[in-house]
C-alpha cells in the first residue's frame, strides 16, 4: 500500500492555495489521521456494543448526521470502572473524507509506474469497497419471511421500523390500506413532543400523532403512576423505554387522535406494535380499523415453504443443517429452489437467507416445522467480493515484486 | 549505536525482561506438567494393567455429537472435573501412582468405592467450600468426593439458590457454588452408572410379612417385561393397586435407569438411520415400557455389562474377559454404521501427546539456543556456534514436526480443515509461526529468527494447553450449521489465523530490536538491527496481505450466510483493527512519519491489537464468534501490560539513542 510520493525541491516556486488543500487532502499525514480515528472507532464501537447493543452503537457512531460523536471507553474495573468520554469525528463523514484521501493520494497523486502497479490496483480495489459501503448504507433494505410448511408469502417484515397501517372495514375484509411510516413519526418523543398532523385526502379523516416511542410498553395506572406530563387513556399511557439491546425487539407505541373533516371531534387512543387487536373507530357509518406493527414490504414474486428441515448433531443441541426447499412462484411459472445455511437464494435483486428454523410447538415432536428467511435487497450485494478480487490481485502483486526486489539484492551482497 | 554499548541501565533492563520471559514460560511448564492438589492415599489401589487400558479405549460413544473414543472422554470428563490430565494418589505403601483419565474414569465406572477417595474436583475458591461446611484444604486445591461428601446437600442447595441470579452479577463463590454442585452431580452418575449390576434388584415375596426376598438380575427382570406389563394392565383395568412387591421391584428399576442414563452414551442403535445413540439406562427403559424392537439384544447388552461389571473383584484377568465381548460388540456395530473410522486414529493421537513432545522439543530449541548465544560472548572457535544452532535448529524443526502431525491428525479425525475453534487457531499459530520464523533464518541466517521460533512454539503451546485445561471442552467436536464449510474453513479461517500469526510474529520481531538495542550485542549491532528491520517489514506486509484478505473472505462468506457483508461482531472488528493498523504503519513509514524506531514500537504494539482480536473480544461475550469462555482474563491484561512496558522501555531507549547521537537534535523531530 506504500506509495511515494515526489518531494518538492525547495527551488520551486511556493504552492498556490489550491495546491496546498490538495496536498493536505491527498497527504500521508491525513491518510494515517483518518485511518487512527476509524481504528479507534472501531474499537470503541466495540466495547460499546456490550452495554448498548449493536444497532444503537452503530447509529451513534456511523450516524450521517452526527458530525461529532463522544466515543465511551469503560475502563476495567481494576481501574475503577468509570467512563471516559472521548470526542471525535462522526464516522460517516471520517469515512468519506478517507474516500477522498485515498482518491486524490492513491490514485491521482501516487507515483505511477510498473513498480506501483500492485499499489494502484488495490488502492482501486479500497475505493470500490468503500463505495459498496455506502451504497449499502444508503439503499439496502432487509426483512425476515416467516411461514410454516404448504404456506406461500409475498411480503418480508422490516426488521426495525414500525408503520402505523389505516383500513377501511367492508364485510370484515380491509379494504385499502394506507401506511403512516414510522420513520415519519420517530421524533415526537421527549417531554414536550410535538404533535404532528397527517393529511389523509382519500380517507373521511386526517391523523394526529405524538409521543410516538421506539420502544414503548402500555402500563395500566394501576400497575405504575403516571410519569409527570403523560397523559393516560382510559387508564393507560405509555412508559418509554430506552431502546434495547437488540433493537429489532423494539415494540413501538404512540398516541393518536382521528380528526374527522366532519363532525365531532374524537378522544385519543393509544396504539401499541404487541396489541392484541387493532384499534376501531366507526366514523357515520363507515369502520376503520389502526394498527401499529412492523413495516412489510411486498416482493415481486410468492415463495411457497415446501420443506422445512431442521438436523441436528445426534444427542445434541448443536444445529446441523438447516434447509429450506422453496418454490417461487411467479407470472404462472415455479422454479423450485434449496435455500440453506452458506446458500442463499438470489433473484430480481433480492437475495433469501435462512435465518431460523424452529416448530410450531418446540415440546411436541411432530409439530408444523416454519422457516424463517431473511429477505435482503442490496444493489451492491456483491461488489465487496469483487472489490476483495482486486484488492488481493494488487496485493499480491506489489508484495510479490518487493519480495522479489529484496532476493534479488541479497543475491549481490550475500548477507543483509 | 556504539553509544548503546555503554549504557548498563539498558541492559539491565533488557535482561530482565528476557529473564522475566524465560522464567515466566519455565513456571507455566511446571505447572502444566505437575500434578494438582495433594497425592491422597487410596487404600487398596492397584492400577489397571494396560491390556484393559487398551481394550477399554477401543470403546466407541458418542458425545458432543460425534462418535468418539473411550479415552478422549475420559480425558475431557477429568479436565472438566479435576482441570488436570492426571491424578496422583498414593498406594498403602505410600507409593506415588499417576493416574491418567481412561484408569480413572474406569475407576469411576467399575470401582467406585476406590474412585470417591481420588482427589477429583478442582476448588478455586476455598470459600466455596466453606460455605457448605467443609473444612478448605487451601485456597485452590482438589477435594475427593469423600472429603465433600457431608457438604454435597448444602452444596445442591446453595447452587439452587444461586442459579436465580442473573449469570453476570454472581461472584466468585457463588459460581464455584454452582460449578462444584454440576461437577459433583455428574460425578455421582459416573459412580452410580452400573449401580444395578454392582446391586442387582432384590425380588420381594408377595407377603410383606412372611415372604423372604431374593435377589436377580435386572437382565432377568427385562426379560419378563412382557409379563410385567400385562400384570401393571390388568390392575390398571381392574383398579386394583399395584402390588407392593411389584411396585418395589420397578422402582429399583427405574433408579437403576436414571442413574445409567447419564454418562456414556455407548449403545448404537441397530438401525442404521437412527442417529442417536443410547445409553444403557435407555435400553433398560426402551424394553420396560415396550418401546424396543430388539428386546433380545437389549437384554443382551444388559447382561454383557452385568458380568463385566460383577467381575471386577474376582481379578482383572476375568474382568477384561467379560468386558471383551462387550466391547467387540460395541465396536463391530460401529464399524457396521461406518462410524468407527476415526477411533483407531484418535486413540493414537490421545496416545502420542504431539504438544507434549513439541513443547518439549521447542524447550530443547530455545535452550540450545540460549546457550549459542551465551557461547557467543566468549567468542569460542565458530564450529561450536554452528554446532548449538543446528542443534536448535533440528530440536525446532522437530517441534514443528510434531505440531505439523497433531494438526494433520486432527483434520483426518474431524474430518474438517485445520482451524475451527479457538483451540485450533493457538495450534495453527503456532505451527505457521514458527515455520515463517525458520523461513526467515534460511533467508538471514543471523541467529534471531531461529532464537524467536521456539520461543514462540514454546509458548504458543503452553497456552493451548493451558486453554485446553481452561476451557475444559473436547475442541474436535463438529462444528454449528453456519460454520460447517469447508470451504469457507479453508478460506477465510485459515487466512485469517494466519494473518494473526503473522501479526504477532512481527510484533516479537519488533521486541527482539528493542531487546537487542538494550542490549547493545558486540559489533555486529548494527546489521542485526537492519536484518531484524527488514524481517518485521516483511512480516508486517504479510500480516497485512493475510488480514485483509481474511477479512474480506469472512466478509463475503457472511453475506452468503447472513446477508450482510459487514456485522460489526467484535471479531470481524479486531481483524479490521489489524488492517488499519497495518495500513496506518505502512503508510506513516512511507510518509516519513516514523523511521525504525517508531515503526518497531508501533509494529509492538500490534501485538495488542492481535490479542485483542484474537483473544479478548471472546471475553465480550457478543457477537457470532463468541466462544463463551471466561477462563484467562487477567493473564490477557498482564499481556498487555508487558507489551506496553516493553514498549515504553524502547521509548526511553529511542529517546536516549536521539539526544547521544545529535545532542542538538529536538526528540520531539521524527522517530
Amino acid at each position: 500500500m506504500a506509495v511515494e510520493i515526489n518531494s518538492e525541491p525547495s527551488s520551486k516556486p511556493s504552492k498556490s492555495f489550491g495546491q496546498k488543500l490538495f496536498a493536505i487532502f491527498s497527504g500521508f499525514p491525513l491518510a494515517v489521521i483518518l485511518m487512527l480515528i476509524l481504528m479507534l472507532q472501531t474499537w470503541l464501537a466495540t466495547l460499546e456494543q456490550v452495554d448498548y447493543g449493536l444497532h444503537a452503537t452503530l447509529r451513534k457512531y456511523f450516524d450521517p448526521a452526527a458530525w461529532y460523536i463522544l466515543g465511551e471507553l469503560r475502563l476495567p474495573e481494576f481501574m475503577g470502572g468509570i467512563a471516559l468520554m472521548i470526542p471525535m469525528p462522526g464516522g460517516y463523514w471520517v469515512l468519506g473524507l478517507f474516500f477522498i484521501n485515498l482518491f486524490l493520494g492513491g490514485i491521482i497523486r501516487a507515483r505511477k509506474g510498473w513498480k506501483k502497479t500492485g499499489v494502484l490496483i488495490s488502492h482501486s480495489g479500497i475505493l470500490l469497497m468503500i463505495l459498496s459501503a455506502g451504497v449499502t448504507e444508503m439503499t439496502e433494505e432487509r426483512g425476515t419471511m416467516d411461514f410454516f410448511e404448504g404456506e406461500s408469502s409475498n411480503v418480508a417484515q422490516d426488521y426495525y421500523e414500525y408503520v402505523v397501517e389505516i383500513s377501511e372495514r367492508t364485510a370484515g375484509m380491509p379494504k385499502e390500506v394506507h401506511v403512516v411510516r414510522g420513520e415519519n413519526l420517530s421524533d415526537l418523543h421527549g417531554d414536550l413532543a410535538p404533535v404532528r398532523t397527517v393529511r389523509l385526502p382519500e380517507l373521511p379523516f386526517d391523523m394526529q400523532f405524538t409521543r410516538y416511542s421506539k420502544n414503548g410498553r402500555v402500563m395500566s395506572v394501576n400497575e405504575m403512576a403516571t410519569p409527570a406530563g403523560t397523559p393516560a387513556i382510559d387508564g393507560y399511557y405509555i412508559f418509554d423505554k430506552p431502546s434495547a439491546k437488540d433493537a429489532e425487539t423494539n415494540i413501538a407505541a404512540c398516541y393518536a387522535k382521528v380528526l374527522p373533516r366532519e363532525g365531532e371531534a374524537m378522544p385519543s387512543f393509544i396504539l401499541s406494535g404487541d396489541a392484541f387487536h387493532p384499534h376501531t373507530v366507526k366514523i357515520g357509518e363507515r369502520v376503520f380499523v389502526f394498527q401499529l406493527r412492523k413495516f412489510l414490504w411486498q416482493m415481486p414474486f410468492t415463495v411457497r415453504l415446501d420443506k422445512a428441515t431442521a438436523e441436528y448433531y445426534p444427542n445434541s443441541t448443536k444445529p446441523k443443517r438447516f434447509e429450506s426447499m422453496v418454490t417461487r412462484l411467479e407470472n404462472g411459472s415455479e422454479a423450485k429452489f434449496e435455500i440453506k445455511m452458506n446458500m442463499p437464494m438470489r433473484y430480481e435483486g433480492l437475495t433469501f437467507y435462512q435465518r431460523m428454523m424452529g416448530r410450531e410447538n418446540a415440546q411436541v415432536e411432530n409439530s408444523r416445522p416454519y422457516s424463517q428467511l431473511e429477505v435482503v435487497r442490496n444493489p451492491a450485494d456483491q461488489w465487496p467480493k469483487y472489490a476483495l478480487y482486486i484488492v488481493t490481485f494488487g496485493l499480491f502483486v506489489h508484495f510479490v515484486m518487493k519480495f522479489v526486489l529484496y532476493l534479488q539484492k541479497n543475491t549481490q551482497s550475500p548477507k543483509l | 549505536m556504539a553509544e548503546m554499548k555503554s549504557m548498563l541501565w539498558a541492559r539491565i533492563v533488557a535482561f530482565c525482561i528476557i529473564l522475566t520471559m524465560l522464567v515466566s514460560l519455565f513456571v507455566f511448564m511446571v505447572i502444566d506438567m505437575n500434578p494438582k492438589g495433594q497425592a491422597l492415599k487410596v487404600s487398596g489401589y492397584k492400577p489397571w494393567e494396560k491390556e484393559t487400558v487398551k481394550l477399554m479405549n477401543q470403546l466407541p460413544l458418542q458425545d458432543g455429537g460425534r462418535i468418539k473414543p473411550f479415552s478422549t472422554h475420559a480425558q475431557f470428563t477429568m479436565l472438566r472435573l479435576r482441570g488436570d490430565r492426571k491424578i496422583e494418589i498414593t498406594d498403602d505403601a505410600g507409593k506415588k501412582i499417576s493416574i491418567k483419565p481412561t484408569e480413572w474414569l474406569m475407576d469411576c465406572l467399575f470401582r467406585p468405592k476406590l474412585a470417591v477417595e481420588m482427589p477429583t474436583f478442582r476448588v478455586d475458591n476455598s470459600a466455596a467450600i466453606e460455605a457448605i461446611g467443609i473444612k478448605s484444604l487451601g485456597l485452590r486445591d482438589r477435594y475427593s468426593y469423600k472429603q465433600l461428601e457431608e457438604g454435597i446437600p448444602k452444596l445442591f442447595e446453595l447452587a439452587q439458590s444461586y442459579e436465580g441470579i442473573e449469570v453476570k452479577r454472581r461472584d466468585a463463590v457463588q459460581k464455584q457454588v454452582i460449578d462444584l454442585a454440576y461437577n459433583v452431580r455428574s460425578y455421582q452418575f459416573l459412580i452410580g452408572y452400573f449401580g444395578f449390576a454392582r446391586s442387582g434388584i432384590e425380588m420381594k415375596g408377595a407377603d410383606p410379612e412372611t415372604g423372604a426376598s431374593k435377589f436377580t438380575d435386572l437382565s432377568t427382570v427385562m426379560g419378563t417385561a412382557p409379563m410385567i406389563m400385562s400384570l401393571l394392565q390388568q390392575n390398571q383395568a381392574t383398579g386394583e393397586p399395584i402390588p407392593p412387591n411389584l411396585e418395589a421391584l420397578l422402582q429399583q428399576v427405574l433408579d437403576g435407569a436414571n442413574y445409567a442414563n447419564f454418562g456414556l452414551v455407548w449403545l448404537p442403535p441397530a438401525d442404521v438411520s437412527n442417529k442417536d445413540w443410547r445409553t444403557a439406562g435407555d435400553r433398560i427403559m426402551d424394553v420396560m415400557t415396550g418401546k424396543a424392537s430388539d428386546t433380545k439384544e437389549a437384554v443382551e447388552e444388559i447382561l454383557l455389562m452385568e458380568k463385566a461389571v460383577r467381575s471386577v473383584p474376582e481379578s482383572e484377568a476375568s474382568f477384561r474377559k467379560e468386558l471383551q465381548p462387550l466391547v467387540t460388540r460395541i465396536a463391530d456395530r460401529a464399524k457396521q454404521r461406518e462410524e468407527y473410522r476415526a477411533i483407531p486414529a484418535e486413540n493414537s493421537y490421545n496416545k502420542q501427546n504431539f504438544m507434549l513432545y513439541a513443547m518439549v522439543w521447542f524447550l530443547l530449541g530455545l535452550l540450545t539456543m540460549g546457550l549459542r548465544w551465551f557461547l557467543k560472548i566468549f567468542e569460542v572457535p565458530s564450529w561450536v556456534l554452528k554446532t548449538a544452532s543446528i542443534s536448535s535448529l533440528i530440536c525446532t524443526g522437530l517441534g514443528l514436526l510434531y505440531m505439523i502431525m497433531a494438526i494433520s491428525m486432527r483434520c483426518y479425525i474431524m474430518w474438517r480443515p485445520p482451524v475451527g475453534n479457538l483451540y485450533d487457531t493457538i495450534i495453527f499459530i503456532c505451527t505457521v509461526a514458527v515455520a515463517v520464523l525458520l523461513l526467515i533464518e534460511y533467508f538471514t541466517k543471523e541467529g534471531i529468527a531461529a532464537t524467536l521460533a521456539p520461543l514462540m512454539g514454546l509458548a504458543l503451546v503452553l497456552l493451548a494447553r493451558r486453554f485446553e485445561v481452561g476451557d475444559a471442552k473436547d475442541h474436535m467436536d463438529p462444528l454449528v450449521a453456519v460454520l460447517n464449510s469447508n470451504y469457507w474453513l479453508t478460506t477465510h479461517v485459515i487466512t485469517i489465523t494466519m494473518g494473526y500469526a503473522a501479526g504477532l510474529m512481527t510484533a516479537f520481531l519488533s521486541m527482539t530490536y528493542i531487546l537487542l538495542s538494550g542490549l547493545g550485542l558486540g559489533s555486529n549491532l548494527k546489521k542485526l538491527l537492519k536484518m531484524v528491520t527488514t524481517a518485521a517489514y516483511g512480516g508486517l506486509c504479510l500480516t497485512l496481505f493475510l488480514s485483509l484478505v481474511g477479512t474480506v473472505l469472512g466478509g463475503i462468506w457472511a453475506n452468503d450466510s447472513w446477508g450482510r457483508f459487514w456485522g460489526w461482531d467484535p471479531k470481524e472488528n479486531g481483524a479490521l483493527m489489524i488492517v488499519l493498523w497495518s495500513l496506518i504503519m505502512l503508510h506513516a513509514r512511507f510518509g516519513g512519519i516514523i523511521r525504525d524506531w517508531g515503526f518497531h514500537l508501533a509494529s509492538l504494539f500490534m501485538a495488542c491489537i492481535v490479542s485483542f482480536s484474537w483473544w479478548h473480544v471472546n471475553f465480550l461475550g457478543e457477537g457470532l464468534h463468541n466462544y463463551g469462555f471466561t477462563s484467562g482474563k487477567n493473564f490477557i491484561w498482564i499481556f498487555y501490560l508487558a507489551i506496553v512496558l516493553t514498549i515504553i522501555f524502547g521509548m526511553v531507549l529511542w529517546v536516549v539513542e536521539q539526544t547521544r547521537t545529535n545532542p542538538n537534535r529536538q526528540t520531539s523531530a521524527k522517530s
